[in-house]
């Protein structure tokens, strides 16, 4: 036993020891690591100084300009990219596509062309977003090449770099997929196709024309447009097409349109054997604001789907006066749930919400 | 030639050291010929030159001065330059509460337009033209924004702006909206 004393105490004071020093040399890596990513951040800050005068002068027009960004140190390639990236993302038109021609010219936009066919997935899907911000027409065939192959999560990133690109070759191909992408608003091929904007109009009008697997998508991107030709084809397939997705696309296309020729469709809409149609009905007939619709809308409220009932509600505030007054009545009623969404309502088109 | 041109229109060819500097009655001077940099076909922005930075100065009460409110330093530097270009003053604020103490202060003159973003952290931009409205400056308040909805653009018109311009912008209908409006606004 009285061996074991100083042996303990030994043992005790050369863990502290050791921990001490453990701790100590973590310490110290941990200052040498944070002075050296210092000593970075202040080198790549020196290097965007020394290129700054450079993109002022390409922003501002200056021939030649794009030739002074030209790297020449290590390192210098990223930074002149990254400055480019973040003034290109806040322009468009004459400007973004000096940009565009810069970045080819200084080999920025082969470099990322190469990093497609990358074995990493992260940097593959990098290399698209880049593209999709500083690339100009170059860049369309090799995403499009890139995106034949991806099965990976880079393929998302490949289709929003073919939308920012909004060329004209990669149309076809984004609404061939479109028929598999998912559900709308969020699905990334609809957002490119939304990015192309009117160019995208008349191909969609041609796919949204007959029932088909793409249907529901083209409708919503004809609403979201805002393009009015769709009307007609909205009205047919609200009644006619078999697909509820494709009906409900219908319904939320022609409230976005808020064209008043709809609203017969849509009061048949309203009778759907599908909730989520009805849904979609009673709050485009607001969106149309025609206060005629404010018996069918009343009507709604006693509907078995509660999402009906609500939007039901909301489209009679958006009726003025008639659907109002109507609203006015219930809050007052003895039918509670109704008198609750009632009052919900009015107080919302009191406050403007 | 050049000379002569000028002369013609009641202007003045600056004789400088090494520089030639044109000012036109009515007209910024924005480019100057440097020779130091390659000859006559090099041409370099008038804010790099002390001496065409003192003719700007003098004639600075006739340009018109914008007020650009903006987080983002890339759309800074988009406006400043494209509008000094146009023979602008670009005063420049990342943040709202700046742009809005520097519109109380008494010695810096009012601008006589501004371009504000929308979202921008602590005060956004439709709370920024509400307060600019309060204070009683009737200069138009361009949004620069990327929320292009009929909402939001109703709901920066009833904050008391005049117009929009959505991100990502051509800086040519920037210039075309600034050159509009301020040309709108009654002359002192």
């Amino acid at each position: 036993m009285s061996v074991e004393g100083p042996v303990t105490a030994a043992g005790l004071l050369l863990g502290v020891w050791l921990s001490a020093g453990a701790a100590l040399i973590l310490l110290a890596l941990l200052i040498v690591s944070k002075a050296a990513r210092s000593m970075v951040e202040r080198w790549r800050a020196r290097r965007r100084d020394a290129f700054s005068p450079a993109l002022d002068a390409l922003i501002a027009g200056e021939p030649q300009a794009a030739a002074r960004l030209r790297s020449r140190l290590w390192g210098d390639a990223d930074i002149v990219e990254d400055m480019l990236v973040r003034t290109a993302a806040a322009i468009s038109g004459d400007l973004r596509d000096e940009l565009a021609r810069a970045a080819a010219d200084l080999g920025l936009t082969r470099r990322r062309i190469r990093q497609l066919r990358s074995p990493r997935i992260h940097v593959r899907a990098f290399a698209a977003e880049r593209l999709g911000l500083l690339g100009g027409e170059e860049a369309a065939p090799p995403l499009l090449d890139a995106l034949s192959r991806e099965r990976s999560g880079a393929r998302r990133a490949i289709i929003r770099a073919l939308g920012r690109l909004r060329s004209p070759r990669a149309l076809p191909a984004l609404l061939r997929l479109l028929e598999y992408d998912g559900e709308l608003p969020g699905a990334p091929v609809a957002q490119a196709l939304l990015s192309y904007g009117e160019p995208a109009a008349p191909h969609l009008l041609r796919m949204a024309e007959a029932p088909c697997r793409g249907r529901a998508q083209a409708l919503a991107l004809l609403g979201q447009m805002k393009i009015l030709d769709a009307v007609p084809i909205l009205i047919e397939a609200m009644s006619e097409d078999p697909n509820p997705a494709a009906r409900e696309a219908a319904a939320q296309a022609a409230g976005r349109l808020a064209h008043p020729d709809a609203l017969a469709a849509l009061r048949g809409a309203l009778r759907d054997g599908a909730p989520r149609v009805r849904a979609q009905a009673a709050w485009a007939m607001g969106r149309v604001g025609d206060p005629a619709a404010a018996g069918e809308l009343e009507s709604a409220l006693d509907d078995s789907d509660w999402w009906t009932r609500a939007r039901a509600a909301q489209a009679l505030a958006r009726l003025g006066e008639a659907g109002l007054e109507r609203l006015r009545r219930l809050a007052g009623g003895a039918d509670g749930p109704k008198r609750e969404l009632a009052a919900e309502m009015l107080a919302a088109a009191e406050t403007g919400r | 030639m050049a000379r002569y041109w000028v002369h013609l229109q009641s202007g003045v060819v600056g004789p400088f050291e090494a520089e030639e500097v044109v000012r036109l009655p009515g007209f910024q001077p924005q480019w100057q010929i440097c020779p130091e940099r390659g000859g006559g076909d090099q041409w370099a922005p008038a804010g790099e030159f002390p001496e065409l930075r003192a003719v700007a100065a003098a004639a600075a009460p006739k340009r018109a001065r914008v007020m650009a409110i903006d987080d983002d330093p890339s759309v800074r530097r988009v406006l400043k330059l494209r509008l000094e270009l146009k023979g602008y003053q670009v005063a420049l604020y990342e943040n709202a509460p700046d742009a809005l103490a520097a519109l109380a202060a008494k010695d810096v003159p009012a601008p006589d337009l501004i371009i504000c973003d929308v979202m921008m952290p602590g005060l956004d931009g439709y709370e920024t033209c509400r307060k600019v409205r309060a204070m009683g400056a009737a200069m138009p308040f361009l949004f620069l924004t990327n929320k292009g909805a009929s909402v939001d653009k109703v709901r920066g018109l009833e904050a008391g702006a005049d117009d929009y311009i959505l991100k990502p912008f051509d800086p040519h209908e920037l210039e075309a909206k600034v050159a509009r409006y301020v040309r709108a606004q009654p002359r002192p």
